[in-house]
């Protein structure tokens, strides 16, 4: 048995008990969501837009990691993308037109260049995607300087207007997931992921379905940026800096990768960690201490938190617990 | 080791701190201070090595195995880098040059001593591993080892003996680089991403595991970035990167290597 990925192994033997956990993380995400404005605070809700943009975006992460064993160390690519394309439209034409089409901008070139890598290795691809994010880092340094771009609007969103779109957001690209996880397409996948040499005998046009799987991850992660150069009105050349491509993929390791779960609960506690801390400390401590967490867990527990959760459940179950 | 380091460029702007940490607060001087670099990035890519990464991902050709790695020394980068930002903050910081002054080379073209004395180091150091991976024992066993390790195990090599000194010669050099290039271009916490990805284009495009391979990227890209630099000063890095990552993709084995997987 594999140390790894056990939320992985679980859904593709259907097991039900794993669906039901990561339902009900969803759904705990989703109530605590509409609980969030109820308490008054205005940080908090804040906080909760942040955390919506980033659920997506790592969910985007992990739908490519955990169902096509492709290592994206670039993911800050379509979601930048995401965010600049919608920024620039939103200069010429309405909002959601604007935000429509620059995720499908977003989709379309981060799929587009996901797919020149597909052919080689996981580490080089991993890599070949962070020069993507880091020659646009640059390009959009130099074309838009420091302070980046902004939407200057006579008549801004309301910030409950936001918050209720962000909600929405989350609920339907959350379920777009749930949908291609628990399709018979990610047995595909998974089959890709497991042996390209196996998946091709058995029939599976390999390259083709790592491709789709990237347009589809681009498309997600174009979703989560969109809606964060919305409610921050604002996009800039670090959204292709190599911490923000690193922040799906902590977030995915601390809350455990393989199904929706790990994605929320880790995307949840890292966007309270990085939030909050700096009120005290200063944004490098925060990384830092984030850096730190991410090798504790990788270490001692790879399975991340939705691991432990699992075992728990199991551990009640009885005899499963002596084997798992 | 079969493993990416997606470290190596903090290590390289660890390399230049550590080179500005000798000099400031060792009060050593610059060329003491260039070999304790060497030496201490020896010493704590070991550490790292050790402490990090548990003993059976240190060479292993599975997949997951390689994940985790390279997420690992991901997590190391982002430490590391803020690190150095939380004790020297966020500017640059001034290494001195070994020698000041220039030369003035045929056609007007000036070069700084600076720039020919790393020229110098970089093309002993290639000298010094290629004739350490051609004669000597360890290099020999390194070499065997990424030919065929189940073979190479039975002969007698040992994996971790092996993982340790690739390991630890990789960041030194990365280290060494670092120190030599703080005194020419500047050196912030932040400083790394970019020689990575470069790094990256220049081995693969030589060829996974092929030291004359690296030589000869490192050639090209060097050649491609100047003539852009003529031309497209702004955009040089991305359009010579983008350019040799396209010649890449269409010969994903590099001119003299194999890195393609059957997909």
């Amino acid at each position: 048995m594999k140390e790894l990925e056990p939320a992985n192994r679980g859904l593709a033997f259907g097991n039900v008990k794993l669906k039901d956990v990561n339902i009900a993380i969803l759904i705990a995400a989703l109530v605590s969501s509409l609980l969030v404005p109820l308490t008054g605070l205005p940080y908090l809700r804040f906080i909760m837009m942040y955390f919506f943009a980033y659920a997506i975006y790592t969910a985007s992460w992990d739908l490519l990691y955990s169902y096509s064993g492709q290592l994206s160390l670039g993911q800050a690519l379509p979601f930048g993308l995401g965010a600049f394309f919608t920024i620039m439209f939103i200069q010429k034409i309405p909002l959601i037109p604007s935000a429509v089409l620059g995720t499908l901008a977003a989709a379309a070139v981060g799929g587009s260049v996901g797919a020149t890598t597909i052919r080689l290795k996981p580490g080089y691809q991993g890599i070949a995607l962070l020069l993507f994010s880091q020659v646009l880092y640059q390009i959009t340094l130099i074309l838009y300087g420091e302070e980046g771009l902004s939407i200057f609007s006579a008549t801004p969103l309301s910030q409950t207007t936001m918050y209720i779109s962000g909600v929405l957001i989350f609920a339907v690209a959350m379920f777009a997931i749930y949908l291609i996880q628990t399709s018979t397409y990610r047995l595909k996948l998974l089959a890709i992921k497991g042996d390209n040499l196996a998946a091709n005998v058995s029939g599976i046009n390999v390259p083709v379905h790592k491709a789709i799987v990237f347009f589809l991850s681009s498309l997600i992660a174009g979703i989560g940026g969109t809606y964060y150069a919305i409610f921050t009105s604002h996009a800039d050349f670090t959204v292709f800096a190599v911490p923000n491509s690193f922040l799906p993929i902590g977030m995915a390791i601390v809350g455990g990768t393989g199904f929706l779960g790990g994605p929320i609960i880790g995307s949840a506690i890292i966007t309270l960690l990085i939030r909050i801390l700096p009120i005290w400390y200063s944004l490098a401590v925060t990384l830092f201490v984030y850096g730190l967490a991410v090798m504790a867990i990788l270490k001692i527990r790879p399975t991340g938190i939705i691991g432990l959760l699992l075992r728990r459940k199991t551990a009640k179950g009885g005899p499963k617990a002596a084997k798992g | 080791m079969n493993n990416v380091n997606t470290s190596h460029g903090a290590f390289y702007m660890m390399g230049g701190f550590l080179t500005f940490f000798a000099v400031s607060s060792l009060h050593l001087p610059i060329v003491v201070s260039i070999m304790f670099a060497f030496a201490a990035a020896f010493a704590v890519g070991l550490f790292f090595l050790y402490v990090l990464i548990p003993r059976r991902m240190w060479v292993s050709g599975d997949p997951d195995a390689q994940n985790t790695v390279m997420i690992l020394f991901l997590a190391l980068a982002q430490v590391l880098q803020n690190g150095a930002f939380i004790v020297y903050g966020g500017g640059s910081v001034a290494v001195p040059r070994i020698s000041f002054g220039y030369v003035i080379a045929p056609g007007g073209v000036y070069i700084p001593n600076q720039t020919i004395i790393a020229i110098a180091i970089s093309l002993l150091c290639y000298l010094g591993l290629f004739l350490f991976l051609r004669d000597t024992k360890i290099g020999k066993a390194i070499r065997a080892f990424s030919q065929d390790r189940e073979l190479a195990e039975a002969m007698g090599v040992r994996v971790s003996t092996i993982a340790l000194m690739s390991f630890g010669l990789g960041v030194s050099l990365a280290a060494l680089s670092g120190s030599l290039l703080s005194s020419i271009y500047s050196i912030t916490a932040a400083t790394g991403w970019n020689e990575l990805v470069i790094a990256f284009v220049i081995v693969t495009f030589g060829g996974i595991g092929s030291i004359s391979g690296s030589f000869l990227g490192g050639l090209v890209y060097g050649i491609v970035f100047a003539i852009t630099q003529y031309f497209i000063p702004a955009y040089s890095f991305a359009i010579a990167l983008v350019l040799i990552y396209f010649v890449l993709v269409n010969k994903p084995t590099g001119i003299l290597g194999e890195i393609i997987e059957r997909a």
